[in-house]
């Protein structure tokens, strides 16, 4: 795989094979099925490649790092992608199901070219083309008013975000001359890192280089949804055709953390100023991530809420300058996979009387045992009780935060966790208790949400139990 | 030198245009005249390959595309002249806003907030020769990336504007009144769309 380009092969096999697909869609006429398991072809090929990628170094002059990063964000954007092809509801596209298809491999294709991004220019192209595609994707469904409005939303509000990363790029050149990304933050922040930067001639800046980081900064938390930038995120979680959440929650999560983690990485050991803008930006989120999701009523919203809170925590992470690495493996894998069964879940109930609220979800545990056993594991998970894979990411976090010598961001985490615990837990009590009277029964499962579910919950125990290959990426 | 006061003469002249024309069309023609000045401008800095750009791009294309909805948009008022001031005291708002960021501007200038950038330049910078080999050797990725993103945007405005397979809710958003069916679904709801919708359809 690595003669494809090696660490921008998974970014080449998904981009052409999207293109294969629209040809393909024009000789098959629009034939699901089959366009189906082409798309889950093409992934099964991107993951290989990503995984080769991982340890391919860097490629085209520097502007793609294949490292392990580039093979998490990766791999789990092509989950991502994968639950969205084949979980219900992605099947009432019509005549554009190729589009749909189409667009769903290119916004992958930009989540890994911004996990692997080794400058500037590929880090705006990345997650450009991983928006433009969401953009399209979330105002798609035909079905419900509210996906036109959760698209044109989500498109003025990303848009602002997108032109923040610009301008703030543009000042960090104008002011470094560099658009290197392992150099970046070296204006601002003379670390020990930087010090090969300042003797390849780069100068020091000083407040335009500033302002520049903290622009890119900004657009990137426009795209991760911390707070104050997270606005959009229950409307168009809410809005947007449950496939499409699931792949926004996986994927754009990964990638833009991926992303904000290349710019900062490198300014550690730095200023306390520095310091102080993540640590605002993600405890700002974590705690009002998990507020706001207890008086949620339905579940999409609330799992909009979770990302927001868990997006915050894992930002924190990055205040470890060398383990943030591992811990943001697991905990983004953990992340990943509970969503994916919670998703999963909505997607399999949804078509039901009452939907996602979660009055709906009342009782699942006697009509349906298997979902509420999803959901179930996949909400502990995010609320960090063992033995999830939630709970070992918040643990290493944890040690992390106290071994880089921030103790009290450690203790700031633990009272999040524990202001967590009751949205998940009530609604975790709500599925297992009794039934409301005069619900129907739930629907039973289609094949889809039914695999996405099983392998959700299995990843999710199992990154708890086994962590081992998760960690080191 | 000379060549500079003249060319910037005339782009601020043509800006002031821009601003005070009373027809839309008016206000694009000085718009070409202002980047044609700045293309000019950056040919004598020796950015031979950004001058052309600006020429092709912004001038050609961008503005063709302007004068394009301007036609479509003000085809109803016959190209009447619009109104002046249709919003209270822009005048006394656009005078600020341009004074602090002028000022803004030469502060960072008179600071030396960008002469940290400008090492010595590598012969034929900003030349089409160095730009190309630049741009299909170190920035290749970035290039070929760029292409992907805008496939993409085309991709999903075609599959945006393919309209529905089944009847769906009528368009009540921007994104949907780009559609070509649009005006023939308005008849559902959305009275406030009526009318707007109806102005464009008759234009066609």
């Amino acid at each position: 795989m690595t003669a494809l380009g090696g660490a921008a092969s998974p970014v080449v096999v998904l981009g052409a094979g999207a293109v294969v697909l629209l040809l393909l869609d024009l000789l098959w006429e629009g034939a699901q099925g089959l366009l189906r398991a082409a798309a889950l072809v093409i992934l099964a090929l991107a993951a290989v490649a990503a995984w080769g990628a991982g340890g391919a170094g860097s490629a085209f002059h520097g502007a793609v790092i294949g490292d392990p990063l580039l093979r998490v964000t990766a791999l789990l954007a092509i989950a991502g992608a994968a639950a969205a092809v084949v979980l219900p509801g992605a099947g009432a596209w019509g005549r554009r199901w190729s589009a749909y298809l189409a667009l769903l491999l290119w916004s992958a294709a930009g989540m890994a070219l911004t996990g692997g991004a080794g400058n500037l220019i590929v880090l705006f192209l990345g997650v450009e083309i991983l928006s433009l595609a969401v953009y399209a994707l979330t105002a798609l469904a035909t079905t419900d008013g509210r996906a036109a409005e959760a698209g044109f939303k989500y498109f003025v509000l990303g848009g602002v975000g997108s032109a923040l990363l610009l301008f703030g790029s543009a000042l960090s050149y104008a002011s470094s001359g560099s658009l290197s990304l392992a150099t970046a933050a070296c204006g601002y922040a003379p670390a020990a890192s930087c010090a090969a930067a300042a003797a390849g001639g780069i100068p020091a800046a000083g407040a335009v280089h500033a302002a520049g980081l903290l622009l890119i900064v900004a657009g990137l938390a426009f795209k991760l949804a911390l707070v104050p930038f997270q606005l959009w995120t229950p409307d168009v979680y809410e809005g947007a055709s449950t496939p499409v959440t699931t792949f926004m929650a996986v994927g754009t999560k990964a990638a833009a953390f991926a992303g904000l983690a290349r710019v900062v990485s490198s300014a550690f050991g730095a200023p306390a100023s520095w310091v102080a803008v993540v640590v605002v930006l993600g405890v700002a989120s974590m705690f009002a991530g998990y507020l706001l999701a207890i008086a949620q009523p339905g579940l999409k919203r609330l799992l909009a809420f979770s990302g927001i809170a868990n997006a915050g925590t894992l930002v924190l992470a990055l205040l470890a300058p060398e383990a943030w690495r591992s811990v943001a493996f697991v905990y983004l894998a953990a992340y990943a996979s509970a969503s994916l069964g919670a998703f999963a879940v909505v997607a399999a109930v949804e078509s039901g009387p009452g939907g996602d609220r979660v009055a709906a979800l009342r009782g699942l545990g006697r009509r349906n045992p298997w979902l509420a056993a999803v959901l179930v594991t996949c909400l502990l998970s995010l609320a960090s009780v063992p033995p999830t894979g939630g709970f070992l990411g918040k643990l290493l976090l944890l040690q992390a935060l106290a071994h880089a010598g921030y103790p009290a961001v450690a203790v700031l985490v633990v009272a999040a966790t524990l202001v967590a615990l009751y949205p998940y837990l009530k609604l975790a009590l709500a599925v297992l208790g009794a039934p409301e009277e005069g619900v129907a029964d739930a629907p039973r499962p289609a094949a889809g949400p039914a695999v996405v579910a099983a392998v959700a919950m299995v990843a999710t125990l199992a990154i708890g139990i086994f962590p081992g290959p998760v960690l080191h990426g | 030198m000379i060549a500079f006061l003249v060319v910037g003469a005339a782009a601020l002249a043509a800006a002031i245009g821009v601003i005070t024309a009373r027809s839309a069309v008016h206000s694009v023609l000085w718009l070409i005249v202002h980047l044609c000045s700045l293309a000019v401008l950056y040919m004598t800095l020796r950015a031979q390959f950004l001058g052309l750009v600006q020429i092709l791009i912004y001038a050609g294309a961008v503005m063709v595309l302007f004068l394009f909805v301007i036609g479509l948009l003000s085809a109803q008022q016959g190209g009447a002249p619009v109104p002046r001031a249709q919003l209270p005291r822009q005048v006394g708002f656009a005078i600020f806003a341009a004074v602090v960021v002028a000022g803004a501007v030469i502060l960072a200038a008179l600071f030396g907030a960008f002469q940290a950038a400008a090492p010595s330049l590598p012969a034929g910078f900003g030349g089409v020769t160095a730009f190309g080999t630049v741009l299909f050797s170190t920035y290749l990725l970035p290039f070929e990336a760029t292409a992907m993103a805008l496939l993409t945007a085309i991709v999903a405005v075609v599959a945006l504007g393919a309209g529905h397979d089944e009847p769906a809710r009528p368009a009540g958003l921007p994104v949907r009144e780009a559609e070509p069916e649009a005006h023939a679904s308005i008849d559902v709801s959305h009275a406030e769309h009526r009318s707007e919708l109806a102005a464009r359809g008759g234009q066609r």
